[in-house]
């Protein structure tokens, strides 16, 4: 299926971006450019074919609960444009 | 000053080690030469010249007290591509995103590099996020090939290709989730190489595919390669995907002989329609390898044609997931203008990426969104599967394969970067790897006659990593490293 303007919008509000009616354009094209080419892999018979996430196989990994060194608040936060008391400001999300 | 900056990194150690050369007159050297050359290059992004004149001392300390006599990278001047974190060092993935982000913590393989007293030169050039082959979409302008400074280094390791080839490092750690170290190598005539997947500790790399992407090193003989190899493998608590193994004695492969090696080549290597130039040196090669003993054997490996429409979905599928990180709150670009929360995500996010950023992260999210997942994500997954099958099974029969490490020599940089036929085929010959998670490496095999220097790729099985070491250590006593003959001594 082709992306369209809906289809887009969607994807553009899931991903947490903006762009400009002239980057949209663009993109849309490039996008169904890369569809149009990954469609191609259907030809490609995978039944009875697991699919694989991980080359070497999955295993729990366990252990001791023991209390190490965790990175600095202080260091960590540097990074941030605002901290109150600790916290990263945000603005506000309820009335 | 060359006397010095063109010699290998295990020699300019051993040259220490005995003292016959101090750190700290190495690092001026190689100071001196990025001074002289980075004008031309754009191989850094970050020099860090305070800091290795402090760690020079420091480390010649260590070196005199005997503390460093079995590192083999004692005093060793090395370059870092900027997505590793380095603790309070700016890294920048090279984008407007992160372009002040300085982490609190140190990589695995940074702490590793400090321990065996490597010293730090500073953060090397990429393509935003490891999004890229060429460099061109680094927020701080592209890197230039020293083979020819209109050419490509390659990417999206090219800093890390461009410093060693052009004598601004000894030797530069980069980062491979499709053929990022190994093509940049290639294209700077130099040995890069990509470990098997859980060897190297993805700790502190800002991710791109986390089930793709492995570190490693780039450099200007398999002899270096190999001993940085050590220092960087091994497992690591901190990333419970690299794997326990006892021993990495990487060096004991530096073995001149081939003689008991089967050697595979996939026939449709062959028919691929390579530069005369590439199929001359690929010929070439194989000839090589059959002259010193080794056994070689034409074989089909097809079910690999799908590699890059599977590593698409895959590696932006995973980029689109690990890149929702970035908020614009705790770390990274963040707007100035916005009225609510939702409008600072989207700005700060617009703002900070690149527009080949944004390309795979709205393709990786289509892809996984609902009513796609299983035509693309889970049918990708299954190709993966067949992928790695199909090189299990021809492990089986041969030690090693050899390729072309990629169709062309490094392009113009102004050449347009549209998606071609000729260039996903040669993606086919680097993210098959990535995708069964193998080791390879690609190493210089000869010259164009634009005077650009060609790869070859030799492809081992998982933790096949010494035969690949032998491998490449016997041809390259046929073939010794090159320096571009452009530079400027």
């Amino acid at each position: 299926m082709k992306i369209n303007n809906d289809i887009f919008n969607n994807i553009l509000n899931m991903v947490k971006l903006s762009c400009t009616e002239e980057e949209k354009k663009q993109l849309i094209k490039d996008l169904n450019k890369l569809v149009g080419f990954i469609d191609t892999m259907s030809e490609l018979n995978t039944d009875n074919v697991e699919p694989m996430t991980y080359i070497h196989s999955t295993r729990n990994v366990y252990r001791e609960d023991i209390v190490n060194d965790s990175k600095e608040d202080h260091d960590i936060h540097a990074n941030a444009l605002e901290i109150k008391d600790g916290y990263y400001v945000v603005p506000r999300i309820l009335e | 000053m060359k006397e010095i900056t063109a010699m290998s990194a295990t020699a300019v150690a051993k040259k220490i080690k005995e003292k016959e050369l101090s750190v700290l007159e190495v690092v001026e050297a190689q100071l001196n030469a990025i001074k002289e050359r980075e004008p031309l290059y754009n191989s850094y992004i970050t020099i860090t010249e305070k800091e290795a004149r402090e760690q020079a001392l420091l480390i010649q300390k260590l070196i005199d007290d005997g503390s460093l006599k079995d590192s083999p990278l004692a005093g060793v001047p090395v370059a870092i591509k900027d997505n590793i974190c380095t603790k309070g060092i700016k890294t920048t993935c090279a984008s407007k995103m992160l372009a002040n982000f300085i982490p609190s913590y140190d990589a695995t393989v940074i702490q590793r590099l400090k321990n065996a007293g490597a010293i730090l030169l500073g953060k090397v050039n990429m393509d935003e996020f490891a999004m890229g082959g060429t460099t061109k979409t680094s927020y701080f302008g592209e890197a230039k090939n020293p083979w020819n400074p209109k050419h490509t280094p390659g990417g999206s390791s090219g800093g890390s290709s461009a410093a060693v080839a052009a004598e601004e490092a000894f030797i530069s750690l980069g980062s491979d989730t499709g053929g990022s170290i190994r093509q940049p190598a290639a294209y700077c005539g130099l040995v890069g190489f990509k470990p098997t997947y859980g060897t190297v500790s993805r700790y502190g790399l800002i991710p791109l595919a986390s089930s793709l992407d492995q570190i490693g090193p780039l450099s200007r003989n398999i002899s270096d390669c190999a001993s940085i190899l050590e220092v960087i493998s091994g497992y690591d608590p901190k990333d419970e995907t690299s794997i326990n193994q006892v021993r990495y004695t990487y060096r004991e492969a530096l073995v001149d002989d081939v003689s008991n090696m089967k050697i595979g080549v996939p026939k449709l290597y062959l028919e691929e329609d390579l530069d005369k130039d590439i199929r001359d040196c690929f010929m070439g090669a194989i000839k090589t390898f059959e002259d010193m003993g080794a056994k070689v054997e034409v074989f089909d490996l097809d079910e690999i044609s799908y590699s890059v429409q599977a590593y698409y979905v895959i590696s932006c599928a995973e980029a689109s997931s690990n890149l929702s990180r970035y908020d614009g709150i705790r770390y990274g670009h963040q707007a100035g203008d916005y009225d609510d929360l939702d409008e600072l995500y989207k700005i700060s996010r617009a703002e900070g990426f690149g527009y080949d950023v944004k390309l795979r992260i709205m393709l990786g999210t289509h892809m996984l969104s609902s009513g796609n997942y299983e035509k693309y994500y889970d049918k990708a997954r299954r190709i993966r599967s067949l992928i790695s099958r199909s090189y299990e099974d021809a492990f089986k029969k041969y030690d090693i394969i050899l390729s072309p490490e990629s169709l062309t020599t490094a392009p113009l940089l102004k050449s347009k970067n549209s998606p071609s036929t000729k260039k996903h085929r040669s993606e086919i010959l680097n993210c098959s790897v990535n995708l069964a998670g193998l080791p390879a490496v690609s190493i210089p095999c000869g010259i164009d006659k634009k005077g650009l220097p060609i790869g070859l790729q030799i492809i081992g099985s998982l933790f096949g990593e010494k035969s690949l070491i032998q491998a490449a250590y016997s041809f390259e006593q046929t073939k010794p490293y090159e320096r571009p003959g452009t530079l400027i001594d």
